[in-house]
């Protein structure tokens, strides 16, 4: 039987016969490259879109969330590694075909399906059919991804969703190398993809105590996204929690978050957010020009909404984001 | 007291026991395996 060689992302696997990729979910049969959990979702969940998080994307909106096993990194922080670093086979699946993801969505009244907790790159087939269905239903399509993944799959992706929100897990190929097993270099060069294309991006940046938590890896950071995507991007720094492997190292601090957050508006980034810090006003929108308050958010709701047409209410600067 | 147990009808109870602890389960596992995979699109297949 032939070899396949699969080219949607950099770790280009190539496989013999019932040989299985990296990511898990994919495999050689007969000589072709079969996705093994299509219509397969192993997590579905209806969450607030602020949840994955998107904070310039219907706010206040619900996000029909869903996710198949298996992922083609392997962070060693990984808060859903039960089912990313799984086969499709092992973990328990419901079946629901593109049709009646759309139906489950509509019936929840969301505005969006989200492709996340695992890595919807891996589920690319699935994840590109549920949303031509979608669109035909009046509902946006949203994934949460590490972005590690090759341009041509990535510019298809684009021309089918929405909003992409990528985790920038750290600035130095050291880090991706040593926590996520793979290089950083397709990743940067994914989120510049997708800016370009033009589809909603905001980027989160989980900040491990010891591995990226430094100032010199915020500025790098910030230097890097202001200089490749410009000041309005929106960029979350959030809270580690010990998990996975890296269960010996203690939660993230609150105040290294908050230099993150201050570094990042330093640094001319207009838009920074803080996850898992309750009632600080990281957790709030303010406009850029007039800097009031325009987006009050308590957790995941929110509580105030100054945004008009997608203008601040109070001084007509326009908020970039997807508000309606 | 019951008769004893022939070797035939031994034979058989232990096949069904190997066939339900060790067969099929892996047969459950790929016939839940067929019903899930579907061709992806983003590969090529290579020479030899």
């Amino acid at each position: 039987m032939k070899k396949v060689r699969c080219l949607l992302c950099p770790r280009g696997c190539e496989l013999k016969e019932l040989e299985r990729g990296n990511c898990r979910s994919r495999m050689n049969i007969g000589g072709k490259l079969q996705t093994l959990a299509y219509g397969k979702p192993c997590a579905v969940h209806v969450d607030p879109i602020e949840k994955k998080p998107f904070y310039h994307f219907l706010p206040g909106s619900l996000s029909f969330s869903l996710a198949t096993a298996g992922c083609n990194l392997h962070c060693l922080y990984c808060q859903n590694w039960e089912i990313s670093q799984s086969n499709p086979e092992n973990t328990v699946n419901m079946d629901m075909s593109p049709e009646q993801v759309v139906r489950e969505a509509t019936g929840n009244k969301c505005r969006t399906i989200a492709c996340t907790y695992s890595e919807p790159v891996t589920f690319f087939e699935y994840a590109s059919d549920i949303a031509a269905v979608a669109h035909k239903n009046n509902i946006l399509n949203v994934w949460v991804t590490a972005g590690y993944v090759n341009q041509k799959p990535l510019e298809e992706a684009c021309g089918f969703l929405d909003a992409i929100k990528v985790d920038f897990k750290g600035i130095t190929d050291d880090f991706y190398q040593n926590v996520a097993g793979a290089g950083i270099g397709p990743v940067m060069n994914a989120i510049k993809l997708i800016k370009e294309k033009g589809v909603w991006l905001e980027l989160v940046n989980l900040v491990v105590p010891t591995y990226n938590d430094t100032k010199k890896d915020f500025s790098m950071m910030c230097d890097w996204i202001v200089e490749n995507l410009g000041p309005d991007v929106p960029v979350h720094f959030s809270k580690f929690w010990p998990t996975y492997r890296l269960k010996n190292l203690p939660p993230t601090p609150e105040e290294t978050l908050i230099s993150a957050r201050n570094i990042a508006i330093s640094k001319g980034i207009n838009y920074v957010y803080l996850g898992n810090i309750p009632e600080h006003e990281g957790n709030n929108t303010y406009c850029s020009a007039c800097k009031k308050l325009i987006i009050e958010r308590l957790g995941y709701t929110v509580t105030q909404n100054n945004i008009a047409g997608g203008s601040c209410k109070f001084c007509g600067a326009k908020i970039p984001g997807r508000w309606g | 007291m019951g008769r004893k147990i022939t070797r035939k009808e031994f034979l058989k109870m232990a096949g069904l026991g190997v066939f339900a602890v060790f067969i099929l389960p892996g047969l459950k596992k790929i016939n839940v395996f067929k019903k899930s995979y579907k061709e992806a699109r983003h590969y090529e297949k290579l020479a030899g």
